[in-house]
């Protein structure tokens, strides 16, 4: 079980049982509240009821040997159901005239301790509890005052039946909140055990199987949202890391063939002896090679690093009419060797980039142009600008580029004629990657067009200021995606 | 001129001594970065190479303790990883200049010297001369053997640049940074084509060849002693 889960199940039984211990606590105490209301109730009709009866004895009574004859009636009167009264009636003078019922209680009742106090009194005293009614009564003795009459029973046994119910709640409480805890733990870990499969199923994903997407079936359906989401991005690994493994390969082969020449050469040298010269020219072709070879590492450097966001293009004002002038001023030097002429055209307003990436950019694109034009015809480049974009087009007559090949030619290692490579110096299929990846950097785009005759490459930069992709850290990849490192570890540089 | 060499690499240190020392300098080696630290402090030397990779001790810290006492010292640091954050890193360090392995000898070459060259007074001249070879910096006239020759504005700038240099092998790629602002590696024949046009009005008609081709390290300008 991962811990993310167990936290999870805990917290969801433990607020489900603080609820129902909240619940259950809340309907006992109204319970409670309300037996004890009701006992009180009970009583006061009942005391109330006897004081009547008392009253209108009293009130026949026309003497006072007469009320003191009533102690049997009254007896029978006061204690009906409630064995353990009491009753006192004091006349206005103080002297009294009936006192009935244990002496403790009665002792009480005459102390006038509760004088004053009205309604239904309850009085505590050695681990009893009585209510008291009291009130004054009119006498049926003429001419007498009315005197003080006070009754009260014993309700010992309703209070403790009160408190052991009081008990018994409590334990149903605490019981009951254990239990659901215990029921919600169980069933909660059941609700959740898709997740945990879930967990399970996303934890065994490894570079070996990103193209196999997780099935949705079995996923619940509030999760399906996150798998399909889960899936997306397995597809874009998936995609990221056929291609990278293709250009790691890629980049193997290329580098196998000018070493395996280089090999070859300096074997064949070396197997007979030679002079001075020949020595000579093997060093000086081998050293071609290499440089070749240290081109090509470089620009591949590039282009992870640009992958990556390891590179901070600077960022200056860039006259790109002057940055063009310079390189047709350059590259017109070869070409003029073929008879081919550079026609520049065209203003522009300024744009911010890095001055020597967009020198690269563009001279790639000028000296594919010049590769493939034919003797005696003319390049035209064009600097043009329109609302959004300033834009420098390469445009030259030659061979087309189909439209199959078109889309890929910004591809790695793409090259239209595969078995141009060895004629070429350096036509290693990078070029115009590289292009792509300055352009990207500077938040534009490049594109080919070819047709009638004509092929044309088109640089755009944005004109209001791009973001340009800051410098990130390289493992910033691994938090964004922080599923497993052996997914991570395939994009980390 | 006396050079030192921190470098691990075996045969990077052997191979950057004997050219350097065949270019016409004394150098040292140290092969960790303790040695190359006390040589470098007790000792006294034009320039340091340093690689940055050392074992052991830590490159960069090294380059502090390098500027921390010497502050003089041109450092040329090489390494083998190349990172905007590591170049920023050295140039803030004090490095004066760096270079990413796999490198072109003749291109460190050309930059020991400019190293080398920095601090001492650039003389501002009215002239260049070469042998027979004549340039005005002033008029902007070039002439040879008297003979008046005539070149685009882009040419002279590029003889002006080779004879500036004079005795000194001058990679393509320096040339075509110098002379043209152009900052990558071409794989065209720019500079091929440039300087063959510059010998036929230089040194076709003459005996005496004044410039060079060394093939696979590049073009000097040098009159023949």
């Amino acid at each position: 079980m991962t811990r993310a889960q167990v936290s999870l199940t805990a917290r969801l039984s433990f607020l489900f049982a603080a609820s129902m211990a909240l619940a259950l606590f809340i309907c006992a105490m109204l319970f409670a509240r309300a037996v004890e209301g009701q006992f009180r109730r009970h009583d006061l009709e009942e005391l109330d009821g006897k004081m009547q009866v008392v009253r209108e004895t009293l009130a026949d009574a026309a003497s006072y040997q007469a009320i003191a004859m009533l102690q049997p009636q009254l007896h029978y009167t006061v204690t009906a159901g409630h064995p353990h009264s009491a009753i006192t009636i004091v006349g206005s003078d103080g002297a009294v005239l009936l006192t009935m019922g244990q002496p403790r209680v009665v002792e009480h009742l005459l102390s006038g301790a509760e004088d004053g106090k009205t309604g239904l009194l309850t009085w505590s005293s050695e681990n009893r509890t009585y209510r008291i009614v009291s009130d004054r009564v009119a006498l049926g003795v003429p001419g007498s005052r009315p005197a003080k009459v006070a009754i009260s029973f014993d309700i010992t046994n309703d209070q403790d039946f009160i408190a052991n119910f009081t008990r018994m709640v409590w334990i149903a409480i605490g019981v009951g909140t254990l239990l659901t805890g215990l029921i919600g733990w169980i069933a909660v870990r059941k609700g959740l055990a898709p997740l945990h499969n879930v967990s399970t199923l996303l934890a065994n994903v490894s570079t070996s199987q990103l193209d196999k997407p997780i099935p949705t079936a079995s996923v619940p359906r509030d999760l399906q949202g996150l798998i399909f989401a889960f899936n997306r991005m397995l597809a874009r690994l998936n995609d990221s890391f056929k291609r990278l493994s293709e250009f790691s390969s890629d980049i193997a082969h290329e580098l196998r063939t000018p070493i395996n020449n280089m090999m070859l050469q300096t074997q064949v040298a070396l197997s007979r002896k030679r002079d001075a010269e020949e020595y000579c020219t093997n060093l000086q072709s081998n050293l071609e090679e290499l440089r070749r070879l240290s081109r090509m590492i470089e620009d591949m450097l590039f282009l992870a690093n640009a992958d990556n966001h390891l590179l901070a293009p600077r960022k200056e004002t860039i006259n790109l009419h002057s940055e063009v002038a310079k390189l047709v001023e350059f590259f017109e030097i070869a070409a003029s060797e073929r008879r081919v002429s550079l026609i520049q055209r065209g203003e522009a307003p300024t744009i911010y980039g890095d001055r020597l990436m967009i020198q690269r950019a563009l001279s790639n694109l000028l000296s594919n142009a010049l590769r493939f034009t034919s003797e005696g015809l003319a390049i035209e480049v064009d600097v043009q600008q329109d609302e959004e974009f300033v834009s420098v087009s390469v445009m030259n007559p030659g061979p087309e580029i189909s439209s199959e090949h078109l889309p890929k030619i910004f591809d790695r290692l793409y090259r239209v004629d595969a078995s141009r490579r060895e004629g070429e110096t350096v036509n290693v299929g990078l070029g115009l990657a590289i292009t792509k990846s300055i352009m990207e950097m500077h938040g534009g785009t490049v594109t080919a067009e070819s047709g009638n005759g004509r092929t044309r490459f088109t640089v755009r930069f944005p004109r209001k200021v791009p973001a340009m992709i800051d410098v990130v850290k390289a493992d910033g990849i691994q938090a964004a995606f922080p599923i497993s490192p052996s997914i991570a570890g395939a994009t980390a540089p | 001129m006396k050079i030192l060499i921190i470098e691990d690499e075996l045969k990077t240190e052997k191979y950057l001594q004997r050219g350097l020392a065949e270019a016409g300098f004394l150098t040292d080696g140290a092969r960790n970065g303790r040695d190359g630290l006390h040589l470098a402090l007790t000792e006294s030397y034009d320039l340091v190479v340093l690689d940055v990779m050392l074992p052991e001790v830590d490159g960069w810290k090294l380059l502090q303790e390098l500027r921390r006492t010497q502050k003089q010292l041109p450092v040329l640091l090489l390494t083998a990883r190349d990172q905007v954050v590591d170049r920023v890193k050295g140039l803030e360090l004090g490095a004066d200049d760096y270079m990413m392995k796999p490198f072109d000898f003749a291109e460190l070459l050309a930059r020991v010297r400019a190293l080398l060259r920095r601090g001492k007074n650039a003389l501002t001249v009215d002239r260049l001369q070469a042998a027979d070879l004549e340039l005005n910096l002033v008029s902007r006239r070039v002439t040879r053997g008297g003979r008046r020759i005539t070149l685009t504005a882009k040419e002279f700038a590029l003889l002006e640049f080779i004879m500036r240099r004079q005795g000194e092998v001058l990679p393509r790629t320096l040339i075509a940074s110098q002379v043209w602002d152009m900052n990558f590696d071409s794989d065209t024949n720019v500079i091929e084509v440039a300087m063959r046009r510059l010998r036929a009005k230089i040194d076709d008609d003459f005996e005496v060849k004044l410039i060079r081709t060394i093939r696979g390290m590049g073009y000097v300008l040098e009159a023949p002693q």
